[in-house]
């Protein structure tokens, strides 16, 4: 299938279908229902320094063709991913891309710096978090902060860095490009919109945390909007997330200016949902005579 | 474990908003306490699958016992026979089939009687007789009694409203019946507040017992970590992997 390989920048995947942070555990989860290694690659469950628990209950609800989640980043932090459960992945040869999250800037250049020795060819530093030394703002939400993390990490990881970018911005253009002159290799975009669903009887909201991220079809509008805007304005690969669930979805991140895609929330309807995407676009693009993906990416015909 | 296309063979309304499908999953069988991910319509918006117990495996059929209260059972309800449905299952980890020393007693509540069908009969095989205590708001909701008795088991009724059996909570027959605790393990399926007071009232006696949770789940496979439950030293685990049936010594119960 070598119509579907990407590279983004010297990060080489033999397709553009990532597993999305977060919906896919650690890789092994689902290795019933497809071989992993048939993925471009696998986004991490996010890692921190230590291990997390996580929300109390209810983290997750149905909203309209989405769902809203404040899981609270549960994971078995940076250590134990890589002694217990890296392990797995490489046994598999499957592209890693660790999605890391830290709440001090200091955290996230820890982690990165314990991905450094290791076989992890690639990190996803997730933006979105709470700065607790800026009065809890998120990272993601400043451009100058954005950077200054960015920064940080490039200065101690030396392979693919990818930055994923939240949407809950005024301009997100110039997040994406301060995140780039900060020497991330690629963007990854969005991540969860922030929402809320209240229970009319109770008048609490329906999940323990008060606001949760949206995701699914329903926020991928926004997403496609968002991938057409940064690729004008940026010249590293583009990464599209937002309620892909099967080819046309991905279809319209190609021809926005995405070069690869993750599936995300469409994995916890269909677990085999990444793995048929792959197909899907490989007879596609054989089917409408297109000899490489990258005949489609940002061949979107603005309205002039 | 596997995702199939299966047709619904029957479904029909067993009243109060009650419903009884049956779908050919071509399993041979499951561990009752286990669930499955349902396919729902996804009309208004519906994005995930809904998980069900699974009361009953014949041939190749399998039988789901559902209420129809949110937007995905609304859905689910129009659906007739001969419609296939993506069934993911089956999950979890269901009762066990430990060795037992004294009556093995069930407690269910509402529409949690829905795996105890199943129990009674794989119980009944092994020569073992399920002793179900079963607990509801009126007469109405008492589901499958015919069934259960069928498969062997002797039920016990009560009713919040006096309509059918014993007037009150199915905690406070089951204290009546077995004074001294005097029970050799006690498998509870239904509200959270009905697994509590079993819990409780299990620990007090020193009675092992198995609890099947009911949550809202995203995924059922243990990536969305969306149903998570909580240990006594404040862990989570997944209700869909670890459990749904857990042991009541693992859960935090107040």
């Amino acid at each position: 299938m070598s119509r579907l390989n990407v590279k983004l920048g010297d990060l080489s995947l033999k397709n553009p279908v990532i597993a999305a942070s977060g919906t896919f555990g650690y890789g092994e989860e689902l290795e019933n229902f497809f071989p992993v290694e048939s993925l471009g690659a696998v986004a991490t469950k996010g890692l921190s320094l230590k291990p997390r628990e996580g929300n109390p209950m209810p983290r997750i609800v149905e909203t309209p063709s989405g769902m809203i989640n404040a899981i609270g980043l549960q994971n078995v932090g940076i250590e134990a991913f890589i002694e217990k459960k890296l392990p797995y992945l490489e046994s598999k040869q499957v592209v890693v891309i660790a999605n890391i999250f830290g709440n001090t800037l200091e955290e996230y250049v820890e982690i990165a710096r314990c991905l450094q020795p290791t076989s992890v060819p690639a990190i996803e530093l997730n933006i979105s978090c709470p700065n607790v030394k800026a009065g809890g703002m998120e990272f993601g939400n400043d451009p100058v902060q954005a950077a200054r993390v960015t920064e940080a990490v490039r200065s101690v990881f030396n392979r693919h860095l990818m930055v994923k970018l939240s949407p809950n911005v005024t301009s997100l253009p110039k997040v994406a490009c301060a995140v780039a002159d900060a020497g991330a290799d690629s963007l990854s975009l969005i991540n969860t919109i922030t929402a809320m669903a209240i229970n009319t009887k109770t008048r609490k909201p329906m999940i323990a945390n008060g606001v949760g991220g949206l995701s699914g079809p329903a926020i991928r509008p926004i997403a496609v909007r968002m991938v057409a805007e940064v690729y004008r304005s940026v010249k590293i690969p583009i990464v599209g997330i937002g309620g892909i669930g099967e080819l046309n979805d991905a279809l319209e991140f190609f021809i926005a200016g995405a070069q690869a895609i993750q599936i995300g929330t469409a994995t916890f309807v269909e677990p085999n949902a990444a793995h048929q995407l792959v197909k899907d676009l490989d007879s596609y693009l054989k089917e409408s005579g297109i000899n490489h993906l990258k005949e489609l990416v940002g061949t979107l015909k603005w309205p002039s | 474990m596997k995702d199939t296309l299966s047709q619904i063979v029957y479904h029909r309304s067993i009243g109060n908003d009650y419903y009884r499908i049956g779908l050919k999953t071509g399993w041979a069988s499951f561990q009752p306490g286990q669930f499955a991910m349902l396919q729902v319509p996804g009309d208004g918006g519906v994005l995930l699958r809904r998980p069900f117990s699974l009361a009953r495996q014949e041939g190749e059929v399998s039988e789901i016992l559902y209420k129809a209260v949110g937007r995905g059972t609304r859905n689910l309800v129009k659906l007739q026979p001969g419609v296939p449905l993506k069934i993911l299952g089956p999950l979890g980890h269901g009762f066990s089939s430990s060795e037992v020393s004294g009556p093995r007693v069930a407690v269910a509540g509402g529409y949690g009687i829905a795996p105890f069908w199943e129990w009674s009969l794989q119980l009944a095989k092994l020569g073992h007789r399920l002793q179900i205590f079963y607990g509801a708001r009126t007469k109405t909701d008492l589901l499958y009694l015919d069934e259960l008795r069928d498969a062997g088991a002797e039920v016990q009724c009560s009713t919040e409203d006096g309509s059918a059996g014993f007037r009150g909570l199915v905690t406070d027959l089951l204290r009546e019946q077995f004074p001294n605790g005097k029970v050799g393990r006690v498998y509870s399926c239904g509200p959270w507040g009905l697994l509590q007071a079993v819990g409780q009232w299990c620990e007090s006696h020193s009675i092992p017992a198995e609890l099947s949770v009911e949550e809202a789940m995203g995924c059922g496979t243990g990536v969305c970590l969306g149903c998570v439950v909580q240990n006594r030293a404040g862990k989570y685990f997944r209700a869909c992997k670890e459990g749904p049936v857990f042991l009541a010594e693992q859960l935090k119960l107040n």
